[in-house]
């Protein structure tokens, strides 16, 4: 009997406070707009369904004024369950910004296309609110039913065209990708939590990341723990889409929904991303001298695996996808730096400012992403799924605004000054150069050229090459013009206004 | 020692069960092998008996897919189970020590039957159409 | 007579998660592969079940909730999925799937 007593004053300490709840507004309200797509669906007439979208874009910005708001707000929340800090609130306004994006690319497309707007609201609601949990997740219970939970919602959304094979087989592909990712990073899990349940005196939370890290600073050599570390990352790997856990990447955005391989390329990848910042700099912090060659070896294959693979791609969302694994690649160069910078202290901060730097290139990576994938959505074809190069010929022609938005999309991705996406680059070869990782920053130099070999073919389609006569030029609505112009322009102005801060301070 | 002897002396039975189990079918087997008359068989003497008729349709009929749907929804609500009977086990003492924890039961469920609601008026139990 | 210890618990664990994972990796019907993924998630539970065992705590025991519920969402929408696509292009052999590919 005591010791019920004892656990309920254990839960009685860690039951949520009225602030608790306040902390995670943006998540519950984002989670109830999720809920509030489908009831609009069951009670708005056939007149009134425009409001879906509406409402959930709305509620988006709203989200994301509070997640700004909240600003600085740090500590534990629920008991330890949650752990905010500055960089928290950074990434909920990526996700969140990821999320409107994706909503104002696939609202046309999917209605074009027959599939359920408002269910589709209501899974990228989900999904998102989940993934704005992640960011701020300490617990091993939260961060793996926060990743789960978006997981399985994109698999909904990578098969959501029921009536086309590649749709739905993308779908299936994620999946058994997914599912043997999770399998191997809760098994991670598992063997981490192991070994700190072994070591760590009674009543502490061995689930807990910070418990991890203290068992690991004692008992990190230990093979169990050494596994486990190994397995976190893999299934990390796989999430990331990064080598040599890649192989899904193309064939899954090739053939999920245009807007649901833009939100697979920024969204989850950012969600690799996080998760991946918070297993280091958490749990595995212990193991950094042994993490930093890893993550440096996962970093070179994704840059070289990536980029040589585009290459010979002639499907634009295929060339994209591996495109993307090459920028995978670049973002864990700035993890691996991260580490290794932590690890070695003192170098005047700098481990400090390659996080920033790290959610910088991904907020550059998302514009250049969504100005293409914009592009490429609102484009008619005959189907999503065969997207060849050849068929942007002559999109100049077709659709200057179009045209437009795609170049400075990839001149973006691509790295071209003075792009967002040149100064992101140049900033996470200066993590490399302050981590004195000499290799890892030649061969993101040289995938940099590589790279700009495929990005420009698909300008060089898209821009200069005609094509023949007698096309009837597309009507293209207002806003689907409009979206990724405006983000290609975006992206050139960002990059303008980080010259001129550069240069004035 | 002695008392992990005793709790593995209470499979005892187990152990004997799953012993008679596996022997009494091989003896069968092994008697019938050894004593019983080589059948001669043909292709219609192996073919499972039909009253007499020319046998139909394959041995392992396929389900028709259209209850999938039923099985998943049945399976999702199945489920939350998991989280149901524990907080029903200690939510007298949890209110008796004011933790609050009515609340977010209360929302989980909500959830759920919204979810239900939704996919009767969708239609999604109605496997006849 | 010597009691199972925590490496019997684990080597199980650790041999029912390779068999999964070798089955996802070359077994070419995608229900046998959902299969075995579902059994590297089983394989997990054992090792939750038996690190809380041995380790005298109950977190473990707790996170077996999350991952059966977290199984049975993934078992939902993969199945819908799966049956979705056969009956789209009546195959479920993952060679045999072939609408994704560079030409």
């Amino acid at each position: 009997m005591t010791h019920a007593l004892a656990a309920l004053d254990a839960f009685k300490s860690a039951a949520p406070q009225a602030g608790d709840w306040a902390s995670i507004l943006p998540e519950i309200l984002v989670a109830g707009l999720g809920v509030f797509a489908l009831l609009q669906a069951l009670t708005l007439p056939a007149s009134g369904r425009w409001l879906i979208p509406a409402v959930a874009r709305v509620g988006l910005l709203l989200a994301g004024f509070l997640a700004y708001q909240a600003g600085e707000s740090e500590g534990a929340r629920f008991g330890g369950l949650l752990q905010q800090d500055a960089s928290t609130h950074l990434w909920r306004q990526l996700f969140l910004l990821c999320a409107l994006l994706t909503s104002l690319v696939g609202g046309r497309f999917f209605r074009q296309r027959g599939a359920d707007e408002a269910e589709f609201h209501h899974i990228l609601l989900l999904v998102t609110a989940s993934l704005m949990m992640l960011a701020q997740s300490s617990h091993v219970v939260t961060f793996f039913v926060a990743l789960e939970t978006a997981t399985v919602g994109l698999y909904v959304l990578c098969g959501f065209l029921r009536r086309s094979a590649a749709s739905l087989e993308a779908g299936v592909r994620y999946l058994v990708a997914g599912g043997l990712s999770s399998a191997l990073l809760l098994m991670g899990f598992v063997l981490l939590h192991g070994v700190a349940g072994m070591h760590l005196p009674k009543g502490a939370d061995p689930l807990q990341f910070a418990s991890i890290a203290a068992a690991l600073l004692g008992h990190g050599g230990e093979p169990l723990a050494l596994v486990g570390a190994a397995l976190v990352l893999a299934g990390l790997g796989f999430k990331l889409g990064a080598f040599p856990f890649h192989g899904w990447v193309p064939d899954v955005y090739q053939g999920a929904p245009t807007p649901t391989t833009a939100l697979l390329a920024t969204a989850s990848k950012s969600a690799g991303v996080v998760g991946l910042v918070l297993v280091v700099s958490g749990p595995l912090a212990p193991l950094a001298a042994k993490l930093s060659p890893v993550l440096a070896v996962l970093a070179g294959g994704s840059l070289l695996a990536g980029n040589l693979a585009a290459l010979g791609s002639s499907d634009t969302k295929r060339a994209l996808a591996l495109s993307g694994v090459s920028h995978a690649g670049f973002l864990l160069a700035g993890i691996a730096g991260l580490v290794t910078l932590r690890s070695q202290e003192g170098v005047f901060g700098a481990a400090d400012i390659a996080l920033p730097i790290v959610l910088a290139y991904l907020l550059a990576y998302v514009l250049g992403t969504f100005a293409t994938m914009g592009a490429l959505a609102a484009l008619p074809a005959e189907s999503d799924e065969r997207r060849p190069l050849v068929a942007l010929r002559g999109l100049i022609r077709r659709s200057p605004s179009l045209a437009a938005g795609l170049t400075l999309g990839i001149g973006s991705l691509a790295g071209i000054p003075p792009s967002i996406g040149f100064f992101a680059k140049v900033l996470i070869l200066w993590v490399l150069v302050s981590a004195e990782a000499w290799t890892l920053l030649a061969l993101a130099v040289v995938s940099v050229a590589v790279s700009i070999h495929y990005y420009f073919s698909i300008i060089r389609e898209a821009t200069v090459r005609t094509a023949p006569d007698g096309e009837v030029p597309p009507r293209i609505p207002l806003l689907d013009r409009a979206l990724p112009l405006g983000l290609g322009i975006l992206t050139v102005l960002l990059g303008l206004g980080s010259l001129i801060k550069a240069a004035l301070g | 020692m002695a008392a992990e002897n005793q709790s593995l002396a209470t499979y005892l039975p187990v152990l004997v069960q799953v012993v008679l189990g596996l022997s009494i079918p091989a003896a069968i087997l092994l008697v019938s092998h050894i004593f019983g008359q080589r059948a001669k068989g043909n292709y219609i003497k192996d073919k499972a008996y039909e009253c007499g008729l020319p046998s139909e349709g394959k041995v392992h009929p396929r389900f028709a897919v259209k209850f999938h749907v039923t099985a998943m929804l049945f399976i999702l609500f199945d489920i939350e189970v998991v989280f149901l009977v524990p907080w029903a086990l200690v939510y007298r003492e949890f209110l008796a020590a004011s933790i609050a924890i009515t609340g977010a039961t209360a929302v989980f469920l909500g959830i759920l039957v919204f979810g239900l609601v939704y996919e009767l008026r969708r239609g999604a139990l109605e496997w006849e159409k | 007579m010597e009691s199972t210890t925590l490496a019997h618990h684990l080597l199980l664990a650790a041999l029912v998660f390779c068999a999964g994972l070798t089955g996802v990796l070359v077994r070419r019907n995608l229900l046998v592969t959902y299969m075995c993924l579902e059994l590297m998630l089983a394989a997990t539970m054992l090792a939750l079940v038996a690190f809380s065992r041995f380790n005298g705590t109950m977190d473990g025991a707790v996170l077996v909730f999350f991952v059966i519920t977290v199984a049975a969402a993934e078992v939902a929408v993969g199945l819908a999925l799966i049956v979705a696509l056969f009956r789209r292009t009546g195959a479920v052999g993952s060679d045999r799937l072939d609408s994704l590919a560079d030409r």
